[in-house]
Formats: C-alpha cells, structure tokens, sequence
C-alpha cells in the first residue's frame, strides 16, 4: 500500500465534512498536553500547587475530548432521523443537515463540558487530595519541625467546598 | 410536526450549512460560547461565595476574549498559508488552474472566492456520481453520461478538494497553535494587568489551597516580625 502523501492529505481533508470536529479534539488533546506543561514549568508557585492545578487541567480536557469526538455523531444521527420524517414534505439535502447538525452538536459539548468537570473532577481531586493528606500525615509523624506539614490540616476544611469544583480557569 | 419541520428548515438551511462545514468559523464561534458560558456556570455555582466567583467568571471571560482575539488574528494568515501550499496542487489541473486564476483576481477573498466557483464542479460530480450509484436500467445513457462527466471532472475536484484541504489544514494548525500554546503564554503577561485595573489583582482569601494560605499568612506574620503561626 503506498503511503499517503502531502497532496493526498490535503485532498482527504478538502472532502472530509467533519473537519470543525477534528479541529476541536485536536484542540482537546493539545490542550490537554500542553496547559499541564506549561503549568509545572511555572517557577513562581510551589510544587504541590502546581501539581493540583495541573491534574485539573488535564481532568478538563478528558472530559472534553469525549464529548467532543462523539456529540455530533449523535447530533448527526438525531438529524439523519429527523430527515425521515421530513423527506414526504420537505426538501431534504441530507449533507446539509448533517454538517449543521454536528456544528450544533459540537456547540452543545461546549456547553456541557463544565457540567461534566463539576461531576467528574470533585471525586478524583477528593482522592488526590486525601492521597497528599496521607502523604504529609506520615511525614509529619517522621518530621516534627516541618511547620508547613503540620498547618496544612487545619486549614484544610476551610477550603473544602471550594478545592474540588469544576474544571480549571482559561480552559 | 410543525416543531419538526421548523427544525428541518434550521438544518437545512445553506448559510448554516456553510458556517458548519469551516473549521474556522466553528472555532471562533465556540470560543465565543465558552466565553459567555463559562462565567454563566461559574455565577450559578450556589456553594461558591460572591468573591469568589466574580473573581473566576472576569478571569475565565477575560481569557475567552483573549483567545477569541488571538484566533481572529492567526486563522486568516495560517489559512492563506495553508492554501499557497496548497497551490501547486492545484496548478495541476488546467481547469482547476483557472479558477484559481479567476479568483485571483475578483474583489473579495481569493480563498473564499475559489472554493465559491469550486462548488459547482464539486456538486456536478457528485450528481454525476450519485446517478452512477443509481444505476436505472430504464436509462442506461444517462448513467453513460454520468460516467463520461465523472471521469472528466474527477481530476478538477481532486485539484479543487486539495486547495481547500490547504486552507482547512491552514486553519486547524493556527487555531491548535493560538489556543493550547499562545493563549496560555500571553494569559500570565495580559490578564494579569488587566486584573490589577479591575480592582481585582489579589484572589479572594477563600481561593488556594493550603499551602499558599500559609505562606501567605506566614510571610505577613514575619514581615510584623512575630513567630509564625504553627496553627490556624
């Protein structure tokens, strides 16, 4: 089989109707990639914060890259149906319907991405969390002069209701 | 029925359909979504105090905006990239070469105008090819007809599909580039001092974790030059 190239992919992106998709998962993963990057090589915050604030990027963007790769397929699928109905009295130009429906599908992801976060990321950064707690609690038994190790506990359930909640700021 | 016919006509609508089928305009318009909404969700979060989320909502629709600006300026010069690529390819093709030359020439956008005057070549073919597909023995020289028009056109849709191919792939690059690599840079060195002249450069106290509350109190309890604080 000969391997593809250049103007073979230009052509296959040029007649492929899902390119707004794949511009948004691709998006998706190299958000999900780099914003964790560039959040560790921050060398202002100290390293439990950045490590926190970047598992919650990354949490963000395996939530979107689903909803984003199979909304409007499903979107599609709801029109496909939709053009049944219609075809007795409408004139139906199926792949019109199609590309509008998945624009329409990959709008609603959008909207649904924060909802998702505000479900999924609570319980994982709670175990990640509790996990750190763990850690710094044994520590803590080693090391009794870490005064950093010994505050973090109390302060702790002050930001309980805050720590956990939806996904992270300028996704 | 009416609802589901109203909806029929939103989906096949041409305008619509044009808007869907562009990664850029699907980028610029989610962007703009993402900016509205996210705040909304963020404002309508009951656990979180009023601080708090006003603080997050300006951020999070100040780096919306930010992305929305970084896109506007970086898809159209990836686009016009990816199609000068995309040319000689298409140069390939005489009469694809015409268009091209065509479009070259007219008033508005040279990109938009050759994928205008493509569309008809593409939706001849795909006539051509859907009556092939039939295939009615009733009307065998029709689907001779469609064979001859197929094989004459296939070359030019190849040449016109690549063009577009360009501008699209143009587009995804500037779009993957500008959101996940440029945005999060500037964010640190723009938000930051517009942040400052909104009134709102410090995040609440009920935002951080832990650790930087303590070195936060921990650095005011020294600088008063007092112990530091070992607990609450």
């Amino acid at each position: 089989m000969k391997a593809p190239n250049f103007e073979d992919i230009l052509k296959s992106i040029g007649e492929n109707n899902n390119t707004p998709t794949i511009a948004m998962c691709l998006i998706a993963i190299f958000k999900g990639i780099f914003r964790p990057m560039f959040t560790m090589m921050d060398k202002k915050s100290d390293p439990e914060t950045k490590k926190y604030a970047a598992i919650r990027e990354g949490l963000t963007e395996v939530a979107a890259l689903p909803l984003y790769a199979v909304t409007p397929f499903l979107a599609a699928k709801l029109a496909h149906y939709l053009g049944k109905q219609l075809k007795n009295e409408v004139s139906v130009n199926p792949r019109r319907m199609e590309a509008t429906s998945k624009f329409i599908g990959l709008g609603v992801a959008t909207l649904l991405i924060p909802a998702v976060c505000n479900i999924i990321q609570p319980p994982i950064m709670a175990a990640y969390k509790k996990r750190q707690e763990s850690k710094k609690a044994q520590l803590g038994n080693t090391n009794i002069t870490n005064p950093v190790t010994q505050v973090s506990q109390p302060l702790q359930t002050t930001f309980k209701s805050n720590f956990n909640r939806g996904m992270k700021v300028g996704g | 029925m009416s609802i589901i016919k109203s909806m029929g006509h939103v989906l096949e609508n041409k305008r619509f359909a044009r808007i869907a089928t562009g990664a850029t305009a699907t980028v610029l318009i989610m962007t703009g979504i993402k900016a509205v909404a996210r705040p909304a969700f963020i404002y309508a979060d009951k656990k979180a105090d009023a601080e708090t989320k006003k603080y997050t909502a300006t951020k999070e629709f100040l780096y919306q905006i930010l992305c929305l600006g970084i896109t506007f300026v970086m898809l159209p010069i990836f686009k016009a990239g990816g199609f000068k690529l995309a040319e000689k390819y298409i140069q390939k093709d005489a009469i694809a070469a015409k268009i091209l030359e065509e479009a070259s020439t007219s008033k508005g956008s040279k990109i938009n105008a050759f994928k205008d005057k493509g569309k008809s070549i593409l939706d001849r073919l795909k006539k051509a090819k859907e009556i092939i597909k039939a295939n009615d023995t009733k009307e065998p020289q029709k689907t001779e007809d469609a064979k001859k028009t197929a094989a004459q056109l296939e070359p030019v849709a190849n040449a016109i599909n690549a063009g577009n191919g360009g501008e699209e792939l143009g587009a995804l690059i500037g779009s993957v580039l500008g959101l996940t690599i440029i945005a999060p840079l500037m964010s640190h060195h723009i938000l930051h001092p517009i942040m400052k002249a909104l009134g709102m450069e410090k995040k609440p106290s009920s935002i951080g974790t832990p650790n930087e509350i303590f070195l936060a109190d921990a650095k005011v309890e020294t600088e008063k030059g007092k112990k530091v604080r070992l607990n609450g």
